[in-house]
């Protein structure tokens, strides 16, 4: 069976979620989005420390979505990013989910990224990081590949993911922080 | 030489580049979606200041947060200057962060790994 993002959307908005959206990512959306989520963090009252991890982690995942997200034919909308975001407050720890689609032929390459990324103990991220910004082979969107080893040292954690086939061509990737 | 003022938005740093103090401050956030863009003038300005840069020249950086596409423009910049460091003239790099930041510490000190410029790590209150 399909994947059903409706479905799948309304059950991770439970009442742990602070924060959730479900759209457009072009710049403008990324704006609001960050400065929503920066409010909600300030109306929390959150340590400094742990508010510019959250938002340090956002900022690489919602941008994230706004290079990559990609739009199936079939979600008919006349916009060409798309994505999803939501934030948990799980208690003692931030829940970060980010979902997106991508094509099929994508999968193995971020896969195997984020594999590769979990199995790094911090002093090898730090130095996977260095490694990747002291490289000048940067994409044109300007990332060169930074923002997951970034997510990964920032949060201390493991990135859990998930995919699921939404058509032929496409699967849908949700990318799980904690913080 | 002509001085390079840009002044900051939710998601893009102050610049105030002082050509004639060889004083330069990036402060603020720097987390816009295409770096690349709003870093290309302050490259070209650098190009221009390192024919006849000042005798010393000090880099302020003061940033609350930056994004990974920020960092290797940022990381550019410092290459710019670096030319001239290596030429024998004086350049300091002053890193500050906020204390208890050890990210913003250690994004410090990813690029003291990487440049040869001398960097003063200034923790804030």
């Amino acid at each position: 069976m399909n994947f059903d993002l409706n479905q799948w959307y309304s059950e991770k908005i439970d009442e742990d979620a602070i924060f959730d959206y479900m759209g457009r990512i072009e710049d403008e959306d990324v704006t609001d989005i960050l400065h929503s989520i920066e409010q909600i963090l300030k109306d929390r009252n959150e340590p400094p420390k742990l508010f510019k991890k959250v938002f340090n982690v956002l900022v690489e995942l919602v941008q994230n979505l706004h290079h990559h997200g990609e739009v199936p034919s079939e979600l008919d909308v006349s916009y060409e990013k798309f994505g999803v975001l939501i934030l948990r407050d799980e208690g003692n720890q931030y829940r970060i989910c980010a979902g997106n689609f991508i094509k099929i032929d994508g999968l193995r390459l971020i896969r195997d990224r984020i594999d590769q990324i979990n199995t790094l103990s911090s002093t090898e991220t730090q130095s996977l990081y260095r490694i990747i910004l002291e490289n000048d082979q940067f994409s044109e969107k300007g990332g060169g590949g930074l923002g997951m080893v970034d997510i990964a040292r920032k949060s201390g954690n493991n990135m859990e993911y998930q995919f699921f086939q939404y058509n032929p061509n496409f699967l849908f990737l949700a990318i799980d922080v904690i913080i | 030489m002509n001085s390079l003022i840009i002044e900051g938005s939710p998601k893009t740093p102050n610049i105030n580049f002082d050509g004639d103090e060889g004083s330069f401050l990036i402060s603020g956030r720097s987390i816009p979606e295409n770096s690349l863009d709003f870093y290309k003038p302050i490259i070209e300005w650098l190009d221009t200041y390192i024919n006849e840069p000042k005798e010393a020249t000090i880099v302020n950086i003061r940033l609350e947060y930056f994004n990974t596409s920020s960092s290797k423009c940022l990381l550019d910049v410092f290459k710019k200057l670096e030319v001239i460091f290596k030429r024998g003239q004086k350049v300091g790099i002053n890193w500050y962060y906020e204390a208890d930041d050890e990210d913003m510490l250690e994004a410090g000190e990813d690029y003291q790994s990487i440049i040869k410029i001398p960097f003063t790590m200034i923790e804030e209150e």
